[in-house]
């Protein structure tokens, strides 16, 4: 097994001319769950698809499972990715069952229907949706609904996983079901995550190390207190809503 | 009425369109694309006019004509600068005025034209049969083979493109798909009329339906049953047979948003069904 299954070394991202990413340096291994925090339009979710291999470094090397994902597709198998809360309208005519079988597609050549459908039936337990796997997806709580892309995410077995702000929209008690659920997920699979959230505490509560992005990244072995320490020496990544979780859980 | 050779083939036409702009359709309202299939529908009539000015088949130079504009108004809404819908506005207005400016050049143009403007399903030829049935059938096998991976762009383009997906070639297919459909569906109800049969079955599917499999089934039944009413009424009241099948399948559309499950949930109806009846004395009794 790999050490490390995703590295970026010195990574530079621009969008036309415009620098978003600028030396960004980061590994994650297995089983481990590193959290992205960041203001808005910092560059995390950019982060995340320059991982993916849909944005191409302008600097620098990316590399997953060893290769460069902007240039094998192979790679990109071996990641699941849960975008940003999807915009799809709740009339969409599709069940719990369809949207998890859509994470299997591009992917499952050399699975059998039978193996395919053991799959899909495994990630919706995993989630917790096994009862409602015939659901209309539009018919589910906003936090199902979550669980459910997370099961699309995870049913073709990926080596990492990227979640794009998994718990935006959700109420707290959703949030921390599903933040509950990443913890099981992350120990019981040996797969490793990088997820994006603006809720620092949150995240921290999950996390095992805590990454800053703001255009550049700033690495936090010990999350929660080191962090608050760094934004009060000036860090760029300061951000004022980080402060307002951290009170309310009697920081 | 079913003796005349027109009307078996006006029958046959409006059955094979009812089913292919009903499986289009229902990819066209998923992808939010109503207003691109009103955009090619338009812009086809710059390729019709081009046919027949240069007396070539319109259905060929149509095709041809509504693919190339939907390869540049796909390649806008993925990678351009101008709105989706500010380029589909100036592509379909420029084309319809390009083929006015063709047709004011076309001898005897005003009958030929006016039929591609509001189609004449009575005027199916054996010939549009045969193109219709193996352009048709092409984008059905199409739509078949990619019906899943065009519900997962549907769905959520951006996981799809993550999963590795080819996403702008699916893309650029579902839009000749859609182009070619436009072309074959002007010939029955014309250019202005065309695109409301890429909309209104799959709307109709999507206020019965919960999943997409069933959904598409209504769907292609409410296009077959507009085209068959459609003409039907079109013979009976002696009116035109493009605007007659629309209004049929805005008929069925709205039945179907009246008596919708999720408007009239199904607890209700059975509530309403099982309350109990009051007799004479204003005692309740079940029914």
């Amino acid at each position: 097994m790999n050490d490390v299954l995703v590295s970026l070394d010195r990574v530079w991202v621009s969008y036309n001319s415009r620098i978003v990413l600028e030396d960004v340096s980061l590994k994650l291994g297995p089983g481990q769950l590193i959290g992205v925090v960041g203001p808005n339009g910092a560059g995390k979710t950019t982060l995340l698809k320059t991982i993916i291999g849909l944005l191409r470094p302008s600097r620098g090397a990316v590399s997953v499972l060893g290769q460069n994902p902007t240039h094998s597709t192979a790679v990109r198998r071996a990641i699941g990715y849960l975008p940003q809360r999807s915009r799809f309208s709740s009339g969409f005519p599709v069940s719990v069952r369809d949207v998890i079988s859509m994470g299997l597609l591009g992917r499952s050549r050399s699975w059998s229907l039978r193996s395919q459908t053991t799959m899909v039936l495994e990630a919706a337990e995993a989630v917790g949706l096994l009862s409602e796997i015939h659901a209309p997806i539009g018919e589910l709580s906003g936090g199902q609904q979550q669980r459910a892309l997370l099961a699309r995410a995870l049913v073709s077995k990926p080596s990492v996983l990227l979640l794009d702000e998994p718990t935006a929209g959700l109420d707290l008690s959703a949030q921390a079901q599903f933040y509950e659920l990443l913890k099981t997920i992350q120990s019981s699979s040996g797969v490793g995550i990088l997820a994006v959230s603006h809720d620092i505490a949150a995240i921290t509560y999950v996390a095992n190390l805590v990454v800053c992005v703001n255009r550049t990244a700033h690495i936090h072995e010990r999350p929660f207190a080191e962090l608050l320490q760094n934004y009060r020496r000036g860090y760029r990544c300061e951000y004022e809503a980080f402060i307002e979780p951290w009170d309310r859980y009697g920081g | 009425m079913l003796a005349y050779a027109f009307i078996q083939r006006a029958l046959l036409a409006g059955t094979m369109v009812g089913i292919l702009c009903s499986v289009v359709a229902v990819f066209v309202v998923l992808k939010k694309m109503s207003f691109a299939a009103m955009g090619l529908s338009h812009a086809a009539f710059g390729g019709v006019a081009l046919g027949l000015f240069f007396r070539i088949d319109p259905v060929l130079t149509g095709g041809a004509f509504a693919t190339l504009v939907s390869w540049v108004i796909a390649f806008v809404s993925r990678n351009g600068k101008v709105e989706e819908d500010t380029s589909i506005g100036i592509m379909f207005s420029a084309a319809m005025a390009a083929g006015i400016v063709i047709a004011g050049f076309t001898k005897g143009y005003y009958a030929d034209v006016f039929s591609y403007f509001f189609g004449n399903i009575l005027a199916v030829s054996r010939q549009d049969l045969i193109v219709l049935g193996a352009l048709g059938g092409s984008v059905l096998i199409t739509l078949t083979l990619l019906h899943r991976p065009l519900l997962f762009i549907c769905f959520d383009e951006d996981a799809a493109e993550a999963s590795g997906l080819p996403v702008a070639l699916i893309y650029y297919t579902l839009f000749t798909a859609v182009a070619i459909t436009v072309v074959l569906t002007v010939k029955i109800v014309g250019v202005v009329l065309a695109s409301a049969l890429l909309v209104i079955p799959a709307a109709t599917g999507l206020e019965l339906c919960t999943n997409y499999r069933t959904v598409v089934l209504v769907s292609v039944l409410s296009g077959v049953v507009s085209s068959m009413g459609g003409l039907a009424l079109s013979y009976i009241l002696d009116i035109p047979s493009g605007a007659s099948i629309v209004l049929v399948a805005t008929a069925l559309f709205a039945l179907a948003f009246s008596f919708s499950p999720k408007r009239v949930p199904l607890i209700w109806l059975r509530g309403a069904l099982r309350r109990p009846r009051k007799n004479a004395a204003g005692n309740s009794k079940e029914a």
